[in-house]
């Protein structure tokens, strides 16, 4: 645990989630949150984009690639798959769990 | 070249906020804080002012532009009041949190109910806990100042902490006098541009500000603030000597003592009332009274050092407080924490308590100088007869 002096001034140093690499400040990674992960069926994305738009935590983005889930960020929540009108989106079983 | 120009408090603040080149304005109209919206829109539609002006849906979403436009690098100025600010309270916890420099004009203004729209000190006072400097304006002349000054103290990097100005419905905000506005370059000299030295939030990146800690670290961080809050005490001092040398006007640092030489008993003032207690104070001592008037300034942070200096010297001190807190331990915020900051001096003086001015009522030099009466008779006799006294009570 570090003591005061040695974390960074204000909470915003390590507060700021930098989705996709972002420089500077302490990163906070969110993905411990997930119990299931989104995978994207590219047979079936037509890329429309939804899924970036109601991604709360911004962690789909559109890549050359097509649009690419950022696992550090994704918590698993699930909004994408259920918005995805061509159901190109499954949850899956995270495997960490089963680790334990 | 300074000019000369009749001001009102709220036409002063957002002179200050030009004079102090903000980059980012985000404000949602109410009164008495409209004036300043108005101005500024102007001054940024006309180009006098090169700024992003934004007109938010209310007042929690203009305190989280203001915490992402300064995490983003601008300088940010914000102006609200009462229920306003009430509105924004959960951000107004954010912003000093994430130790962004955003300064907020507030026009001290009652809250509802049975409040209208004059001055009661409570819309700021309530937020006293959560980490923004409180400073506390007489006149429309020390808005202007302060409001420079305020950039200067926030964006220190010992300090990082929000500030709030404070003036007074009506009584400052639609009250003009003759205002000298400084001169441009002199003010680049005194306040350079912002840039913060920790937190940095990249316009040309998708990013967000998140809850969350990796550890368990609140009581770190609040402690930090703490010391930051500590360092503001020096900075808000310094700050005002150097305005001081620049531009010929110095309010004291946190608090102004008034005529205390010798005194012994003083009234504690805060905001507008100041203006008229000088008069008073005056015309007492010309007529002997050992009295002398101190200005709280700075209510956050609490100017402990300079009060219990003050209190070595007096018998007993009045704290006029236009406010209240219902079910306190005796009286008004100002009394309550002036009797902390004492109650471990030895010789410590006799307190009374006087709320006094709720709701924007009219405190006149007479009632000013009742309250005077009453501090020097404590003196005089060694006893209270009253801790709180609801001076303009009708019964």
């Amino acid at each position: 645990m570090r003591g005061y002096k040695e974390l960074p001034i204000g909470a915003g140093g390590a507060w700021f989630s930098y989705a996709f690499g972002g420089g500077g400040g302490t990163v906070v990674s969110t993905w411990s949150w997930r119990s299931f992960r989104p995978v994207i069926d590219k047979e079936k994305c037509t890329e429309c984009g939804l899924c970036e738009l109601f991604c709360p935590d911004h962690a789909i983005v559109r890549t050359k690639e097509g649009y690419v889930v950022d696992y550090e960020y994704c918590k698993g929540c699930g909004i994408c798959a259920h918005e995805c009108r061509l159901k190109a989106i499954e949850m899956v079983k995270e495997t960490f769990l089963e680790e334990f | 070249m300074s000019v000369r120009k009749l001001l009102s408090g709220n036409e002063a603040a957002a002179y200050g906020a030009k004079l102090s080149r903000v980059e980012v304005i985000a404000v949602y109209p109410i009164s008495p804080q409209t004036e300043i919206a108005n101005l500024l829109a102007k001054m940024v539609y006309e180009g006098e002012l090169n700024a992003k002006y934004v007109t938010p849906e209310g007042e929690h979403s203009v305190m989280q532009i203001c915490a992402g436009a300064s995490a983003g690098g601008a300088r940010t100025f914000t102006a609200s009041s009462s229920q306003g600010m009430a509105y924004m309270t959960e951000v107004l916890w954010m912003v000093p949190g994430l130790r962004l420099p955003v300064v907020m004009c507030v026009c001290n203004r009652s809250l509802s109910f049975p409040g209208k729209i004059k001055a009661t000190h409570s819309d700021s006072l309530m937020h006293r806990d959560n980490g923004w400097i409180q400073l506390y304006c007489e006149n429309s002349q020390e808005v202007l100042d302060t409001c420079i000054q305020a950039y200067k103290i926030a964006e220190n990097k010992d300090v990082y902490l929000p500030v709030m100005f404070c003036q007074d419905a009506y009584t400052v905000t639609h009250t003009s006098i003759p205002v000298e506005i400084p001169d441009q370059k002199m003010v680049d000299e005194f306040l350079p541009p912002y840039k913060h030295e920790y937190v940095y939030l990249d316009p040309n990146q998708l990013q967000e500000i998140i809850f969350g800690l990796e550890e368990e670290a609140e009581t770190e961080f609040r402690y930090q603030m703490e010391e930051a809050m500590d360092n503001a005490k020096k900075v808000i001092r310094e700050v005002d000597d150097e305005y001081g040398e620049m531009f010929g006007r110095r309010y004291g640092g946190l608090i102004e003592a008034y005529r205390c030489d010798n005194a012994e008993a003083v009234l504690i003032t805060m905001g507008s009332i100041t203006g008229t207690a000088r008069e008073v104070i005056d015309e007492m001592r010309d007529n002997g009274k050992k009295i002398g008037l101190v200005k709280l300034r700075a209510f956050r942070p609490f100017p402990t050092e300079e009060l219990r200096k003050i209190a070595e010297d007096v018998k007993a001190i009045g704290f006029v407080d236009r406010n209240f807190s219902h079910g306190s331990a005796v009286g008004g915020i100002g009394g309550i924490e002036t009797a902390r900051a004492l109650y471990n001096t030895k010789n410590k003086p006799l307190l009374l308590d006087f709320i006094i001015g709720i709701g924007g009522r009219d405190v006149t030099p007479l009632q000013v100088k009742y309250m005077a009466e009453k501090v020097l008779q404590a003196a005089r006799t060694g006893e209270v007869e009253k801790e709180v006294e609801w001076v303009q009570l009708r019964v």
